[in-house]
Protein backbone atom coordinates (compact mmCIF):
# COMPACT_ATOMS: atom_id res chain seq x y z
CA UNK A 1 0.00 0.00 0.00
CA UNK A 2 1.66 3.18 -0.93
CA UNK A 3 1.39 6.35 0.50
CA UNK A 4 -1.83 8.00 -1.77
CA UNK A 5 -3.33 4.67 -1.24
CA UNK A 6 -2.57 4.83 2.76
CA UNK A 7 -4.04 8.36 2.84
CA UNK A 8 -7.36 7.45 0.69
CA UNK A 9 -7.83 4.89 3.35
CA UNK A 10 -7.11 7.42 6.58
CA UNK A 11 -9.37 9.70 4.46
CA UNK A 12 -12.35 7.34 4.89
CA UNK A 13 -12.49 8.06 8.68
CA UNK A 14 -11.99 11.61 8.64
CA UNK A 15 -15.60 13.59 9.05
CA UNK A 16 -15.99 17.27 9.43
CA UNK A 17 -16.14 17.71 13.17
CA UNK A 18 -19.66 18.24 13.75
CA UNK A 19 -21.91 15.90 15.89
CA UNK A 20 -25.72 15.51 15.15
CA UNK A 21 -26.61 17.80 18.20
CA UNK A 22 -24.52 20.43 16.72
CA UNK A 23 -27.04 20.01 13.30
CA UNK A 24 -30.28 20.18 15.36
CA UNK A 25 -28.68 23.22 17.03
CA UNK A 26 -28.80 25.24 14.07
CA UNK A 27 -31.36 23.99 12.05
CA UNK A 28 -33.54 25.59 15.47
CA UNK A 29 -31.59 28.58 15.10
CA UNK A 30 -32.24 28.68 11.54
CA UNK A 31 -35.93 28.67 11.69
CA UNK A 32 -36.60 30.83 14.11
CA UNK A 33 -34.53 33.39 12.18
CA UNK A 34 -36.27 32.47 9.12
CA UNK A 35 -40.14 30.99 9.17
CA UNK A 36 -40.87 31.14 12.72
CA UNK A 37 -39.61 34.49 13.14
CA UNK A 38 -41.92 35.04 9.71
CA UNK A 39 -44.84 33.31 11.02
CA UNK A 40 -44.85 36.17 13.51
CA UNK A 41 -45.38 38.68 11.60
CA UNK A 42 -47.42 36.78 9.36
CA UNK A 43 -50.15 36.61 12.31
CA UNK A 44 -49.86 40.20 12.67
CA UNK A 45 -50.39 41.06 9.38
CA UNK A 46 -53.17 38.33 8.92
CA UNK A 47 -56.15 40.27 10.45
CA UNK A 48 -55.22 42.94 13.00
CA UNK A 49 -57.57 45.12 14.31
CA UNK A 50 -55.52 48.36 15.12
CA UNK A 51 -54.04 47.78 11.67
CA UNK A 52 -57.49 48.19 10.08
CA UNK A 53 -58.87 50.74 12.40
CA UNK A 54 -55.75 53.05 11.56
CA UNK A 55 -56.68 51.96 7.61
CA UNK A 56 -59.82 52.53 7.88
CA UNK A 57 -59.29 55.93 9.78
CA UNK A 58 -56.92 57.02 7.66
CA UNK A 59 -59.39 56.30 4.70
CA UNK A 60 -62.35 57.96 6.86
CA UNK A 61 -60.42 61.45 6.74
CA UNK A 62 -59.03 61.25 3.24
CA UNK A 63 -62.40 60.86 2.01
CA UNK A 64 -63.52 63.48 4.61
CA UNK A 65 -60.57 65.95 4.22
CA UNK A 66 -62.56 68.08 1.29
CA UNK A 67 -65.49 68.20 3.55
CA UNK A 68 -63.66 69.15 6.47
CA UNK A 69 -61.70 71.69 4.67
CA UNK A 70 -64.90 73.22 3.48
CA UNK A 71 -66.61 73.21 6.72
CA UNK A 72 -63.65 74.92 8.34
CA UNK A 73 -62.24 76.93 5.59
CA UNK A 74 -65.31 78.63 4.19
CA UNK A 75 -65.63 82.42 4.64
CA UNK A 76 -67.62 84.42 3.37
CA UNK A 77 -67.38 88.18 3.42
CA UNK A 78 -70.27 90.21 2.15
CA UNK A 79 -70.63 94.32 1.28
CA UNK A 80 -73.29 94.48 4.93
CA UNK A 81 -70.13 93.38 7.08
CA UNK A 82 -67.99 96.52 7.80
CA UNK A 83 -68.95 98.57 5.24
CA UNK A 84 -67.51 96.53 2.17
CA UNK A 85 -63.98 96.60 2.96
CA UNK A 86 -62.39 93.43 4.11
CA UNK A 87 -59.06 92.48 4.18
CA UNK A 88 -57.96 88.60 2.99
CA UNK A 89 -55.65 86.23 4.65
CA UNK A 90 -52.66 87.59 3.07
CA UNK A 91 -53.58 91.59 3.85
CA UNK A 92 -54.87 92.06 0.30
CA UNK A 93 -58.22 94.64 0.38
CA UNK A 94 -61.19 94.51 -0.91
CA UNK A 95 -63.81 96.74 -1.41
CA UNK A 96 -67.37 95.26 -1.94
CA UNK A 97 -70.16 96.99 -4.03
CA UNK A 98 -73.57 97.03 -2.43
CA UNK A 99 -74.98 93.44 -2.75
CA UNK A 100 -72.24 91.49 -3.29
CA UNK A 101 -70.04 88.94 -1.94
CA UNK A 102 -66.78 87.35 -2.24
CA UNK A 103 -66.08 84.08 -0.56
CA UNK A 104 -62.74 81.88 0.07
CA UNK A 105 -61.38 79.18 1.76
CA UNK A 106 -59.52 80.25 4.88
CA UNK A 107 -57.47 76.53 4.69
CA UNK A 108 -57.22 76.45 0.63
CA UNK A 109 -55.86 80.03 0.74
CA UNK A 110 -52.31 79.03 2.40
CA UNK A 111 -51.69 76.95 -1.09
CA UNK A 112 -53.20 78.86 -3.46
CA UNK A 113 -54.91 82.84 -3.24
CA UNK A 114 -58.30 82.15 -4.75
CA UNK A 115 -61.59 83.91 -3.95
CA UNK A 116 -64.96 83.92 -5.62
CA UNK A 117 -66.72 86.47 -6.16
CA UNK A 118 -70.77 87.27 -6.61
CA UNK A 119 -71.07 90.67 -7.70
CA UNK A 120 -69.02 93.63 -8.02
CA UNK A 121 -65.81 94.51 -6.13
CA UNK A 122 -62.40 96.53 -6.11
CA UNK A 123 -59.09 94.66 -5.20
CA UNK A 124 -55.97 95.96 -3.58
CA UNK A 125 -53.53 92.84 -4.13
CA UNK A 126 -50.56 92.40 -1.97
CA UNK A 127 -47.85 91.20 -4.43
CA UNK A 128 -47.06 87.49 -4.11
CA UNK A 129 -47.97 84.71 -5.63
CA UNK A 130 -51.31 84.33 -7.99
CA UNK A 131 -54.02 85.91 -6.62
CA UNK A 132 -57.32 84.52 -8.47
CA UNK A 133 -60.98 85.49 -8.56
CA UNK A 134 -63.37 82.85 -10.06
CA UNK A 135 -66.43 84.28 -11.85
CA UNK A 136 -68.74 82.39 -13.53
CA UNK A 137 -67.32 83.54 -16.60
CA UNK A 138 -63.86 83.00 -16.03
CA UNK A 139 -60.97 83.64 -13.75
CA UNK A 140 -59.33 86.63 -13.31
CA UNK A 141 -55.70 86.31 -12.58
CA UNK A 142 -53.12 88.96 -11.34
CA UNK A 143 -50.02 88.90 -9.22
CA UNK A 144 -50.10 92.23 -7.21
CA UNK A 145 -52.47 95.01 -8.86
CA UNK A 146 -55.36 96.99 -8.36
CA UNK A 147 -58.23 95.92 -10.50
CA UNK A 148 -62.01 96.28 -10.62
CA UNK A 149 -64.45 92.86 -11.01
CA UNK A 150 -68.06 93.17 -11.57
CA UNK A 151 -70.00 89.73 -12.53
CA UNK A 152 -73.50 88.85 -13.07
CA UNK A 153 -75.41 86.02 -14.51
CA UNK A 154 -74.73 88.03 -17.85
CA UNK A 155 -71.61 89.16 -18.18
CA UNK A 156 -67.85 89.98 -16.29
CA UNK A 157 -66.50 93.12 -16.63
CA UNK A 158 -62.90 93.72 -15.20
CA UNK A 159 -60.85 96.64 -15.14
CA UNK A 160 -57.79 97.01 -14.23
CA UNK A 161 -56.14 100.16 -12.07
CA UNK A 162 -52.43 99.08 -11.85
CA UNK A 163 -50.27 96.21 -12.60
CA UNK A 164 -51.29 93.34 -14.57
CA UNK A 165 -54.56 91.35 -14.86
CA UNK A 166 -54.83 88.32 -16.64
CA UNK A 167 -58.60 87.51 -17.46
CA UNK A 168 -58.91 83.99 -19.70
CA UNK A 169 -55.44 84.50 -20.96
CA UNK A 170 -56.37 88.09 -22.18
CA UNK A 171 -53.56 90.37 -20.38
CA UNK A 172 -55.00 94.00 -19.12
CA UNK A 173 -52.35 96.24 -18.34
CA UNK A 174 -53.32 99.78 -16.74
CA UNK A 175 -56.78 101.49 -17.44
CA UNK A 176 -57.72 98.26 -20.18
CA UNK A 177 -60.64 96.82 -19.27
CA UNK A 178 -62.30 93.62 -20.26
CA UNK A 179 -66.25 92.74 -21.06
CA UNK A 180 -67.31 89.01 -21.71
CA UNK A 181 -70.94 88.67 -21.89
CA UNK A 182 -72.55 85.61 -23.13
CA UNK A 183 -72.53 87.35 -26.25
CA UNK A 184 -69.60 89.32 -27.00
CA UNK A 185 -65.98 90.32 -25.53
CA UNK A 186 -64.74 93.93 -25.99
CA UNK A 187 -61.46 95.49 -24.45
CA UNK A 188 -60.40 99.21 -24.55
CA UNK A 189 -59.40 101.65 -22.67
CA UNK A 190 -61.21 103.29 -19.73
CA UNK A 191 -62.44 106.68 -20.59
CA UNK A 192 -61.39 109.55 -18.66
CA UNK A 193 -64.38 109.65 -16.23
CA UNK A 194 -63.06 107.10 -14.48
CA UNK A 195 -63.74 103.21 -14.15
CA UNK A 196 -66.68 101.14 -15.29
CA UNK A 197 -68.53 101.46 -11.84
CA UNK A 198 -66.49 102.95 -9.24
CA UNK A 199 -67.01 102.46 -5.84
CA UNK A 200 -64.31 105.29 -5.09
CA UNK A 201 -66.82 107.51 -7.07
CA UNK A 202 -69.80 108.71 -7.72
CA UNK A 203 -70.05 107.56 -11.15
CA UNK A 204 -70.67 104.23 -13.30
CA UNK A 205 -69.01 104.69 -16.72
CA UNK A 206 -70.09 101.92 -19.24
CA UNK A 207 -68.65 101.84 -22.92
CA UNK A 208 -70.99 99.69 -25.50
CA UNK A 209 -72.43 97.64 -22.65
CA UNK A 210 -75.67 95.61 -22.92
CA UNK A 211 -78.37 97.97 -21.63
CA UNK A 212 -79.60 94.48 -19.23
CA UNK A 213 -76.02 95.13 -17.48
CA UNK A 214 -76.10 98.56 -16.91
CA UNK A 215 -79.94 97.91 -15.79
CA UNK A 216 -78.67 95.36 -13.32
CA UNK A 217 -75.65 97.95 -12.34
CA UNK A 218 -78.35 100.85 -11.17
CA UNK A 219 -80.68 98.49 -9.58
CA UNK A 220 -77.79 97.26 -7.08
CA UNK A 221 -76.38 100.76 -6.71
CA UNK A 222 -80.30 102.44 -5.71
CA UNK A 223 -81.53 99.03 -4.71
CA UNK A 224 -84.10 99.42 -7.04
CA UNK A 225 -86.03 97.10 -9.10
CA UNK A 226 -85.99 97.68 -12.69
CA UNK A 227 -87.95 95.44 -14.90
CA UNK A 228 -87.08 95.32 -18.38
CA UNK A 229 -87.28 92.32 -20.65
CA UNK A 230 -86.27 92.41 -24.12
CA UNK A 231 -84.77 90.35 -26.18
CA UNK A 232 -83.23 93.71 -28.50
CA UNK A 233 -79.80 94.33 -27.91
CA UNK A 234 -79.15 97.74 -26.65
CA UNK A 235 -75.11 98.56 -26.36
CA UNK A 236 -74.65 101.73 -23.56
CA UNK A 237 -71.93 104.29 -23.68
CA UNK A 238 -72.04 106.99 -21.36
CA UNK A 239 -71.10 107.78 -17.45
CA UNK A 240 -74.31 108.13 -15.05
CA UNK A 241 -74.09 109.54 -12.17
CA UNK A 242 -74.33 107.34 -8.89
CA UNK A 243 -76.65 109.49 -6.69
CA UNK A 244 -79.26 110.34 -9.07
CA UNK A 245 -81.10 107.80 -9.82
CA UNK A 246 -83.82 109.40 -11.77
CA UNK A 247 -81.41 111.54 -14.51
CA UNK A 248 -79.25 107.58 -14.34
CA UNK A 249 -82.22 105.89 -15.64
CA UNK A 250 -83.52 108.83 -18.44
CA UNK A 251 -79.74 109.21 -19.61
CA UNK A 252 -79.88 105.66 -20.11
CA UNK A 253 -83.08 105.21 -21.74
CA UNK A 254 -83.40 108.18 -23.80
CA UNK A 255 -80.73 107.55 -26.74
CA UNK A 256 -83.11 104.10 -27.02
CA UNK A 257 -86.13 105.87 -27.04
CA UNK A 258 -87.70 104.08 -24.45
CA UNK A 259 -89.94 104.69 -21.93
CA UNK A 260 -90.20 104.56 -18.58
CA UNK A 261 -92.91 103.79 -15.96
CA UNK A 262 -92.93 103.40 -12.01
CA UNK A 263 -94.46 100.51 -10.77
CA UNK A 264 -95.40 99.60 -7.31
CA UNK A 265 -91.91 100.01 -5.47
CA UNK A 266 -90.21 99.32 -8.90
CA UNK A 267 -89.68 100.97 -12.41
CA UNK A 268 -90.62 99.66 -15.48
CA UNK A 269 -88.53 99.98 -19.19
CA UNK A 270 -90.69 99.46 -22.27
CA UNK A 271 -89.41 99.76 -25.63
CA UNK A 272 -91.71 101.94 -27.56
CA UNK B 1 -34.41 16.62 -5.84
CA UNK B 2 -37.41 16.04 -7.44
CA UNK B 3 -39.46 18.10 -5.55
CA UNK B 4 -37.17 21.44 -6.80
CA UNK B 5 -37.49 19.74 -10.58
CA UNK B 6 -41.51 19.89 -10.72
CA UNK B 7 -41.95 23.23 -9.57
CA UNK B 8 -38.97 24.50 -12.61
CA UNK B 9 -41.75 23.28 -15.47
CA UNK B 10 -44.61 25.01 -13.03
CA UNK B 11 -43.14 28.27 -13.55
CA UNK B 12 -40.69 30.44 -12.01
CA UNK B 13 -42.77 32.49 -10.03
CA UNK B 14 -43.36 30.14 -7.45
CA UNK B 15 -42.49 30.85 -4.23
CA UNK B 16 -40.24 28.97 -1.82
CA UNK B 17 -42.71 27.83 1.05
CA UNK B 18 -41.47 27.21 4.42
CA UNK B 19 -42.48 23.70 4.31
CA UNK B 20 -40.22 23.51 1.55
CA UNK B 21 -37.27 25.77 3.29
CA UNK B 22 -37.18 23.23 6.21
CA UNK B 23 -36.93 20.16 3.23
CA UNK B 24 -33.76 22.33 1.61
CA UNK B 25 -32.42 22.70 4.80
CA UNK B 26 -32.39 19.45 5.88
CA UNK B 27 -31.40 18.13 2.63
CA UNK B 28 -28.66 20.57 2.31
CA UNK B 29 -26.85 22.31 5.72
CA UNK B 30 -24.28 19.80 6.65
CA UNK B 31 -23.32 19.58 2.85
CA UNK B 32 -22.96 23.21 2.87
CA UNK B 33 -21.09 23.49 6.52
CA UNK B 34 -18.89 20.45 5.79
CA UNK B 35 -17.97 22.03 2.59
CA UNK B 36 -17.17 25.79 4.34
CA UNK B 37 -15.24 23.60 6.45
CA UNK B 38 -13.42 21.66 3.86
CA UNK B 39 -12.72 25.36 2.91
CA UNK B 40 -11.84 27.24 5.99
CA UNK B 41 -11.02 24.37 8.93
CA UNK B 42 -12.79 26.36 11.18
CA UNK B 43 -15.78 24.33 12.57
CA UNK B 44 -17.60 27.21 14.60
CA UNK B 45 -17.12 29.80 11.15
CA UNK B 46 -18.44 27.61 8.97
CA UNK B 47 -21.25 26.53 11.05
CA UNK B 48 -22.28 30.45 11.31
CA UNK B 49 -22.04 30.85 7.78
CA UNK B 50 -23.58 27.79 6.75
CA UNK B 51 -27.13 29.25 8.85
CA UNK B 52 -26.48 32.77 7.71
CA UNK B 53 -26.83 31.40 3.90
CA UNK B 54 -30.16 30.31 4.83
CA UNK B 55 -31.38 32.51 6.37
CA UNK B 56 -30.16 34.78 3.02
CA UNK B 57 -31.80 32.00 1.33
CA UNK B 58 -35.33 32.55 2.90
CA UNK B 59 -34.86 36.21 2.77
CA UNK B 60 -34.22 36.33 -0.64
CA UNK B 61 -36.82 33.55 -1.61
CA UNK B 62 -38.97 35.86 -3.74
CA UNK B 63 -36.34 36.39 -6.23
CA UNK B 64 -34.96 33.27 -6.80
CA UNK B 65 -35.67 30.36 -9.34
CA UNK B 66 -36.50 27.41 -7.01
CA UNK B 67 -34.89 24.75 -9.80
CA UNK B 68 -31.43 25.76 -8.61
CA UNK B 69 -31.99 25.96 -4.98
CA UNK B 70 -28.69 24.22 -4.25
CA UNK B 71 -26.39 25.69 -6.29
CA UNK B 72 -27.89 28.90 -4.73
CA UNK B 73 -27.47 28.21 -1.25
CA UNK B 74 -23.84 27.00 -1.95
CA UNK B 75 -22.78 29.96 -3.84
CA UNK B 76 -24.34 32.45 -0.98
CA UNK B 77 -22.33 30.39 1.99
CA UNK B 78 -19.26 30.38 0.00
CA UNK B 79 -19.45 34.60 -1.04
CA UNK B 80 -20.58 34.99 2.43
CA UNK B 81 -17.36 32.68 3.45
CA UNK B 82 -15.08 34.65 1.33
CA UNK B 83 -16.06 37.93 2.30
CA UNK B 84 -15.53 36.56 6.21
CA UNK B 85 -11.80 35.53 5.52
CA UNK B 86 -11.01 38.58 3.13
CA UNK B 87 -10.70 40.09 7.27
CA UNK B 88 -8.63 37.45 9.01
CA UNK B 89 -6.12 35.04 7.59
CA UNK B 90 -6.77 31.43 8.37
CA UNK B 91 -4.19 28.79 9.11
CA UNK B 92 -5.61 25.71 7.65
CA UNK B 93 -5.89 22.58 9.98
CA UNK B 94 -8.41 19.99 9.51
CA UNK B 95 -9.80 18.38 12.59
CA UNK B 96 -10.68 14.90 12.30
CA UNK B 97 -13.64 14.53 14.12
CA UNK B 98 -14.55 10.85 12.89
CA UNK B 99 -14.54 8.05 15.49
CA UNK B 100 -12.89 5.10 15.11
CA UNK B 101 -13.81 1.72 16.45
CA UNK B 102 -10.24 0.46 17.39
CA UNK B 103 -11.24 -2.51 19.36
CA UNK B 104 -8.62 -5.06 17.53
CA UNK B 105 -5.88 -2.41 16.98
CA UNK B 106 -2.40 -2.84 18.51
CA UNK B 107 -1.41 0.53 20.60
CA UNK B 108 1.39 0.52 18.15
CA UNK B 109 -0.70 0.80 15.18
CA UNK B 110 -3.06 3.07 16.47
CA UNK B 111 0.15 5.47 16.82
CA UNK B 112 1.06 5.49 13.71
CA UNK B 113 -2.24 6.34 12.16
CA UNK B 114 -2.46 9.07 14.53
CA UNK B 115 1.06 10.25 13.02
CA UNK B 116 -0.08 9.38 9.65
CA UNK B 117 -3.24 11.63 10.06
CA UNK B 118 -1.11 14.55 11.48
CA UNK B 119 0.90 14.11 8.58
CA UNK B 120 -2.07 13.93 5.82
CA UNK B 121 -3.47 17.17 7.45
CA UNK B 122 -0.77 19.09 7.28
CA UNK B 123 -0.73 18.05 3.46
CA UNK B 124 -4.30 19.13 3.30
CA UNK B 125 -3.78 22.45 4.16
CA UNK B 126 -0.87 22.83 1.15
CA UNK B 127 -3.98 21.97 -1.33
CA UNK B 128 -5.44 25.48 -2.98
CA UNK B 129 -9.03 25.51 -1.31
CA UNK B 130 -10.23 25.27 -4.45
CA UNK B 131 -8.91 21.76 -5.16
CA UNK B 132 -8.95 20.48 -1.78
CA UNK B 133 -13.05 21.46 -1.56
CA UNK B 134 -13.80 19.64 -4.19
CA UNK B 135 -11.41 16.84 -3.17
CA UNK B 136 -12.93 16.55 0.47
CA UNK B 137 -16.61 16.64 -0.81
CA UNK B 138 -15.98 13.95 -3.18
CA UNK B 139 -13.88 12.04 -0.58
CA UNK B 140 -15.41 12.54 2.62
CA UNK B 141 -19.37 13.25 1.89
CA UNK B 142 -19.29 10.80 -1.44
CA UNK B 143 -20.67 13.43 -3.80
CA UNK B 144 -20.32 12.60 -7.11
CA UNK B 145 -18.48 14.79 -9.69
CA UNK B 146 -21.88 15.71 -11.31
CA UNK B 147 -23.03 17.15 -7.81
CA UNK B 148 -20.31 19.25 -6.89
CA UNK B 149 -20.06 20.35 -10.61
CA UNK B 150 -24.31 21.06 -10.40
CA UNK B 151 -23.53 23.13 -6.97
CA UNK B 152 -20.13 24.96 -7.09
CA UNK B 153 -21.31 26.24 -10.79
CA UNK B 154 -18.33 24.54 -12.23
CA UNK B 155 -18.16 22.24 -15.30
CA UNK B 156 -17.38 18.60 -15.20
CA UNK B 157 -13.82 19.51 -16.86
CA UNK B 158 -13.17 21.88 -14.16
CA UNK B 159 -13.93 18.98 -11.01
CA UNK B 160 -11.88 16.64 -13.07
CA UNK B 161 -9.12 19.10 -13.09
CA UNK B 162 -9.27 19.95 -9.22
CA UNK B 163 -9.41 16.50 -8.42
CA UNK B 164 -6.29 15.50 -10.18
CA UNK B 165 -4.38 18.52 -8.60
CA UNK B 166 -5.36 17.92 -5.41
CA UNK B 167 -4.26 13.94 -5.64
CA UNK B 168 -1.35 15.05 -7.33
CA UNK B 169 -0.26 17.74 -4.70
CA UNK B 170 -1.22 14.82 -1.67
CA UNK B 171 0.48 12.19 -3.51
CA UNK B 172 3.99 14.49 -4.12
CA UNK B 173 3.33 15.81 -0.15
CA UNK B 174 2.93 12.29 1.27
CA UNK B 175 6.10 10.74 -0.48
CA UNK B 176 8.50 13.58 0.21
CA UNK B 177 7.68 13.23 3.78
CA UNK B 178 8.37 9.48 3.75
Amino acid sequence: MNELEKAEDRLKHFKAPFSEDSFDAARAKVMARTINAEEVSEAHTGFNFNRFYAAAATLALIISLPFLIYFFGSTTLTAEENSGKHFLPDGSEVMLAEGSSISYNSILWNFARTTNLDGEAFFNVESGAQFTVETAFGDVTVLGTQFSVWVNEDALVVQCQEGKVDVEGEILKADDYILLSTEQTSTGKWTKDGPFISITENHLTFENTPIQIVIEALEKEFGTDIQFSSSSVYRFSGSLRADDFESSLEILTKPFGLEISSDKGGVVILEP
Amino acid sequence: MGLFKKSESEGKKEILTAREFEEVFDLYYKQVRNFLYYKTSKSELSEDVAQDAFVKLWETREKIDKSSLKAYVFTIANNLMINKLKREQLKYKFLNYAEERNDNQTPQYLMEMQEFDEKLQAVLAKIPDGAREVFLMNRIDGLKYREIAEILGLSMKAVEKRMSRALAILRDELDRKV
